[in-house]
């Protein structure tokens, strides 16, 4: 009788509640109300959503201590312990605004990401490959980035007074040690890969990371593709040759092919050429990439490229006052085979092996010059997410190079030498707060041939100077060995070196961006000689030195889709040097004071097409006049270029197809890079000369592609 | 002793029929406020609802998949670029939870078709590459699950209505698919009141504009 009696009791307790009620105001840190929060009793269904004024009132049957929840989209889940006995009016819930990506301080000090993952980045991929006047080539597009300098006549790039092979370029974290096609003397090359097999990419003006080295200005690291979406195929026609592509999708594996053949016979035809070609310029070029998904992390790329390229002109050699038949030959294989994976929930691992094999053949009427650049390297990474808000990343990477050069003239010469590189890094970053961040690293490299060991600095930090404003800054010290052309001779060189400093100020809010970044780049130990291609060891030595500063400036709208979308990027840059067989410190002939670049999209919906246009723009640059008696004293013209880039999507015979038109130059700017001069003095005393100009004045490219 | 038996007894059965009546009662409820819901607010409200019921009834998919539908309906509604993907995070959270519960349910992979278009229009020149390919992979999964869930074929049929011909879509080509909806829509009975059954309505509505 007892026992029924409790459980009479406990049955009564259950149903004899009151119903308490509790209401109140959900409001940000900032004291304005926050609409569609869900307040609710854990554990109950009783609960409600904040109106319009933040303000929720709900009725809930439990009692004694509860705990009350608070979540919305956007902020931090808030839980707070009530006595539930009484009602509970005037609640004030105060929700605290979760730190999304886009808010977060970032530390990009002299570094421009296109990505399609992170929303904090300025670009998108398809920025890379849809920019006019960069004819699709990743390094075209780069070029047209604040820090990049126009250099008509190299189509590489050239990044903050630095030389082209200052800047080092990395496919998913591994060398890629000749990404441009072969070079015919003042004429413009591009690079190797298609920008559409990259879904990630950063550029770097300096300040980098202490994974990378042997840049002494500039890096660009490309992240490949992951599995193909889907087994398609593609064909495309152009006016100066064809593409083919077939990938194919399994659950875990995808595997794709490309192959291409390029003849500019067709467009050299039409288009007036500066060049008289022997042979025009041909291209073969194959890809393959094969995916493996490992786990749902891990990932094994695979990606292999063959490419041959051949040409041949009469080059109007004016120093030497004679026409010389050039042709050349280069075959290019590059591979490499990456592994990542998180290994548990602290530790992820990164690793991969690159070989590269370049052979190019050079003939000078009947002079011949084989060079042949062989690479293999080796890599292994570990990142540690064990510390809350902080990474730290560890590797070390061993770099085998052979370079063989013989050459045929008045006689056979063989130059060649191997350099082993060994580096090891670590680098840590660290969140100290939501608006400050923190990066150092270290970085030491061991080279075989020239016996040098360095360890070098790496700093930078972030920090949040508004809710739409940051603060960044970058410190590093970088080495990079001596070129090719001069350790062939000698091995008595030191790397040459360069400081950099960078403080950069960004804003970004919804769809605009404003990037000033403000540099300072100190290089020593550049490599002088006294006469080019001398073969004393004794000509070349360290004593060179420079400077580079400037301020650029990069500003982009990036509307909604279907609007206008554009970039102007501005550059000021005040860059000297002594280096080579310069007598005096002076502005090198690659570098213009002004850089300006207008990129413009568009995506028009009703009509399926896509526009682009761009305008660039640099200031003259100099350039040596020996009739006069200050060196590097001449200043070309000023360059100007309007590129426009027409893409039409629609349906041809039951087939998905793209058509694009690229107008480079279409108003037939007459732009000069500079000036040849004769090496010896007319009968009159005067040096006379000719200008550099570019391959053709206009170039019209037309591309049809199908989907199958 | 019987009689404290009894009532042992029949306060138990009491108390689960209670519980489950709740849920019942609940899910109707919410199911009744969402099916008259006109705004953001409203939908919000609704998602909100289903959320919380999904916290108590863990065993469930259907609240999350209520909760997820509302948070996808939210995400079309705005306007703002910025917080779409905000609400497609939270609504791929329900719904990879749902699939936690019921991993081989067509309807949850219909509903993950209904979420990528979503996706897309924040950045269709990006995106659609990226989840046509998956939007047709998630249909093809429901379809193969349950043939007979109408709800696979509409979404296939708006989703070529509204792609433009120049990229294999258009009215032609979505004609068969809304047929097929249609003839599996009249047929459809939905496992219980509280099971999906939407579709039918806008199915006939697109039609009209073939």
């Amino acid at each position: 009788m007892k026992t029924r009696l409790i459980i009479l009791f406990q049955f009564l307790i259950l149903f004899a509640h009151a119903q308490v009620e509790i209401s109140g105001v959900v409001q940000s840190e900032t004291g304005s109300p926050i609409t569609g929060v869900n307040i609710f009793i854990q554990g109950t269904y009783d609960g409600t959503t904040s109106d319009s004024l933040g303000v929720f009132s709900f009725k809930t049957e439990t009692s004694g201590e509860q705990t009350l929840v608070a979540s919305c989209v956007g902020f931090e889940t808030y839980g707070e312990q009530l006595n539930l006995t009484n009602n509970i009016t005037d609640l004030k819930i105060v929700l605290i605004e979760e730190i999304s990506e886009l808010d977060e301080v970032i530390i990009n000090a002299g570094t421009f990401e296109a990505s399609d993952k992170k929303k904090s980045v300025v670009l998108k991929p398809l920025d890379v490959a849809l920019t006019a006047g960069a004819n699709g080539d990743i390094f075209g597009a780069f070029g047209k980035l604040p820090g990049s300098h126009t250099v008509g006549e190299e189509g590489r790039l050239f990044v903050r007074g630095g030389e082209s092979y200052e800047t080092k370029t990395f496919m998913d974290g591994m060398l890629v040690n000749t990404p441009y096609y072969s070079k015919m003397p003042d004429l413009p090359t591009r690079g190797r890969f298609s920008p559409i097999l990259f879904n990630g990419s950063v550029f770097s003006t300096g300040g980098y990371s202490a994974e990378y080295g042997q840049a002494l200005s500039s890096i660009v690291a490309l992240n490949t593709v992951a599995l193909e979406p889907e087994t398609k195929s593609s064909i495309s026609v152009l006016s100066v040759g064809l593409q083919g592509s077939h990938a194919k999708r399994w659950e875990n594996t995808s595997l794709s092919i490309s192959g291409e053949y390029l003849n500019t016979a067709l467009t050299n035809k039409i288009f007036k050429q500066n060049v008289e070609w022997l042979k025009v310029p041909v291209i073969v070029g194959s890809t393959m990439l094969f995916r493996q998904k490992t786990s749902e992390t891990g990932m094994i790329k695979s990606f292999a490229s063959f490419n041959y390229d051949t040409s041949s002109l009469l080059y109007d050699n004016f120093e030497q006052s004679a026409f010389q038949e050039i042709s050349l030959g280069n075959k290019n294989l590059y591979s490499n085979t990456t592994y990542n994976e998180m290994l548990n929930d602290d530790w992820m691992i990164q690793t991969g092996v690159a070989a590269n094999i370049d052979r190019e053949n050079m003939d000078i009427d009947s002079d011949n010059i084989a060079t042949s650049r062989n690479s293999s390297q080796l890599k292994l990474t570990l990142s540690n997410y064990s510390v809350k808000d902080v990474t730290t990343t560890f590797g070390a990477e061993a770099l085998i190079y052979k370079y063989d050069q013989d050459i045929k003239m008045n006689g056979s010469f063989n130059l060649s030498f191997s350099n082993n590189l060994f580096a090891g890094f670590a680098e840590s970053e660290w969140k100290v707060t939501k608006n400050f961040a923190l990066k150092a690293g270290l970085r030491t490299e061991y080279n075989s041939l020239i016996k040098e060991l360095n360890v070098t600095p790496r700093l930078s930090a972030a920090v949040k100077t508004g809710k739409s404003s940051q603060l960044s800054a970058a410190y590093g010290k970088f080495f990079q060995n001596p070129n090719d052309d001069y350790l062939k001779f000698t091995d008595e060189l030191a790397p040459e070196t360069s400081t950099h400093s960078i403080l950069t100020w960004q804003y970004k809010k919804d769809s605009r961006t404003l990037r000033i970044e403000a540099y300072n780049k100190n290089y020593s130990d550049l490599v002088k000689f006294d006469e080019e291609f001398s073969v004393e060891p004794g000509n070349y030595n360290n004593s060179g030195s420079g400077y580079s500063r400037g301020i650029d400036i990069f500003w982009r709208d990036q509307k909604q889709f279907g609007k206008a979308d554009y970039w102007i990027s501005y550059s000021w840059i005040d860059s000297k040097r002594n280096y080579r067989d310069y007598p005096v410190k002076v502005t090198p002939h690659y570098v213009s004071k002004h850089n300006l670049s207008v990129v413009y999209k568009q995506y028009f919906t009703k009509i399926n097409s896509f526009i682009s246009g761009s305008y660039t723009f640099a200031s003259g640059r100099p350039y040596n006049n020996p009739n006069t008696p200050e060196f590097m004293a001449g200043k070309t013209k000023t360059y100007n270029d309007l590129s426009f880039g027409f893409t039409h999507l629609f349906y041809l015979f039951n087939t998905q197809t793209v058509a694009h038109v690229i107008v480079n130059n279409a108003l037939g700017f007459n732009n000069v890079f500079g000036y040849n001069y004769a090496q010896t003095p007319d009968n009159n005393g005067v040096y006379q000369s000719q200008p550099i100009v570019p391959g053709q004045k206009r170039l019209i490219v037309f591309l049809l592609s199908f989907q199958l | 002793m019987k009689t404290l038996l009894t009532l042992i007894f029949s306060l138990v059965v009491l108390t689960a029929a209670a519980q489950g009546k709740n849920y019942e009662t609940a899910m109707t409820a919410a199911l009744e406020k969402m099916k008259s819901s006109e705004t953001v607010a409203n939908f919000q409200e609704a998602a909100n609802t289903f959320e919380r019921i999904s916290m108590t009834e863990t065993k469930e998919w259907l609240p999350l998949y209520y909760a997820s539908y509302s948070m996808i309906v939210v995400s079309y509604f705005d306007q703002d670029v910025n917080k779409k993907d905000a609400y497609l995070d939270k609504a791929q959270q329900f719904l990879d939870k749902a699939l936690k519960i019921a991993p081989d349910e067509s309807e949850l992979y219909s509903l993950q078709a209904f979420l990528y278009p979503s996706r897309i229009t924040v950045d269709p020149m990006t995106r659609g590459m990226e989840y046509m390919p998956k939007m047709n992979a998630v249909l093809d999964k429901a379809i193969a699950l349950n043939p007979e869930n109408p709800r696979s074929y509409y979404l296939r049929a708006i989703t070529l209505f509204n792609m433009p011909e120049q990229f294999g879509g258009g009215a032609e080509v979505a004609r068969p698919h809304f047929e097929t909806a249609k003839e599996k829509f009249d047929k459809f009975e939905p496992e219980s009141p509280l099971h999906p059954n939407w579709g039918k309505e806008i199915n006939e509505m697109e039609m009209k504009k073939l």
